[in-house]
């Protein structure tokens, strides 16, 4: 029978608190990936779990990744909205594994729109 | 939908919808009885009579709620393959989505990637609590995060380190089925 043991979870919880000192706990950037029926049937699965196990595996601890619903753009689907600390947030269409760990890095954790993958960054025109 | 796994992520996002601060998923696979009971159920805001009778229809709508298509398709995938669907459902209790299948139907489709389902849920919501057990005839593999979060004292659950854990877990139990 398959269960998480006591003994494993006593030993990550003194690691994570050894480590939990170190760092404020505030979270810096959130990615949001939509998941509505849309967004699954395209693949929005793997983009939340590229997300995550990048995390993982850099222990990042200032990103936080969560779900949302249709964003109504169904046919541009997998998606997701990032948005920085006291930034405007930046939706993201047609992603892929690839793409996503490009943002992940390049805008979440470093702040640099990645204005090709983006859905609309300066797009609307004024005729005025 | 390709699998199954990919039903129980987008009717799990309806009771995140709903609320639901509580989700329970249990998977029971019984090759004697040639079936493979799925059900979802949770504590969210529930449906009224109304939603309940048109849930079905891909294209209904109670004028004031858009329509939706995941429990549509997720009755096509049961249909199809020669399941049903029951649904339950009461306004402030929550809503159970219950799905019979045929194992050895030839339409059926495959039951998926249920642990990647799993840590996405877990991981993307830390304030839900999940319960879940799969049955696998004799075996089974059981995790409720109201456990793990008393064991982790304050350490959350989407911490790095944490969703390693759950995710061996849920992998070695898999890689042995």
């Amino acid at each position: 029978m398959g269960k998480l043991s006591i003994e494993d979870l006593a030993k990550i919880k003194e690691e994570s608190k050894r480590k939990m000192n170190l760092r404020d706990g505030e979270y810096k950037a959130k990615i949001n990936v939509h998941m509505g029926t849309c967004g699954i049937a395209a693949g929005a699965r793997t983009i939340v779990d590229a997300l995550l196990r990048e995390i993982e595996k850099k222990d990042i601890k200032e990103i936080m990744v969560t779900t949302s619903g249709c964003a109504g753009l169904c046919s541009r689907e997998p998606m997701a909205t990032v948005e920085i600390k006291g930034g405007a947030p930046v939706k993201y269409a047609d992603l892929t594994e690839a793409k996503i760990i490009k943002i992940l890095n390049e805008h979440a954790l470093a702040g640099k729109v990645v204005k090709e993958y983006a859905l609309a960054v300066g797009s609307e025109k004024t005729t005025a | 939908m390709e699998d199954l796994s990919l039903h129980i992520l987008d009717i799990a996002q309806n009771c995140i919808d709903a609320k639901a601060s509580f989700i329970q998923i249990r998977i029971n696979e019984d090759n004697e009885r040639n079936e493979l009971m799925l059900e979802i159920k949770d504590n969210g805001t529930g449906m009224d009579k109304q939603t309940l009778e048109i849930i079905r229809d891909p294209l209904g709508t109670t004028k004031k709620k858009k329509f939706g298509l995941g429990i549509p398709l997720f009755l096509q995938s049961a249909e199809e393959s020669g399941g049903r669907i029951e649904i339950q459902s009461e306004i402030n209790k929550g809503t159970a989505v219950k799905a019979y299948f045929q194992l050895d139907n030839i339409d059926m489709k495959p039951l998926g990637d249920v642990a990647k389902t799993l840590i996405i849920l877990i991981g993307t919501n830390p304030a839900i609590d999940f319960y879940y057990l799969h049955k696998k005839n004799t075996d089974e593999f059981e995790l409720d995060t109201r456990e793990l979060k008393r064991q982790l004292d304050g350490i959350p659950i989407n911490a790095p380190e944490v969703m390693t854990y759950i995710r061996e877990q849920l992998e070695k139990w898999y890689a042995k089925q």
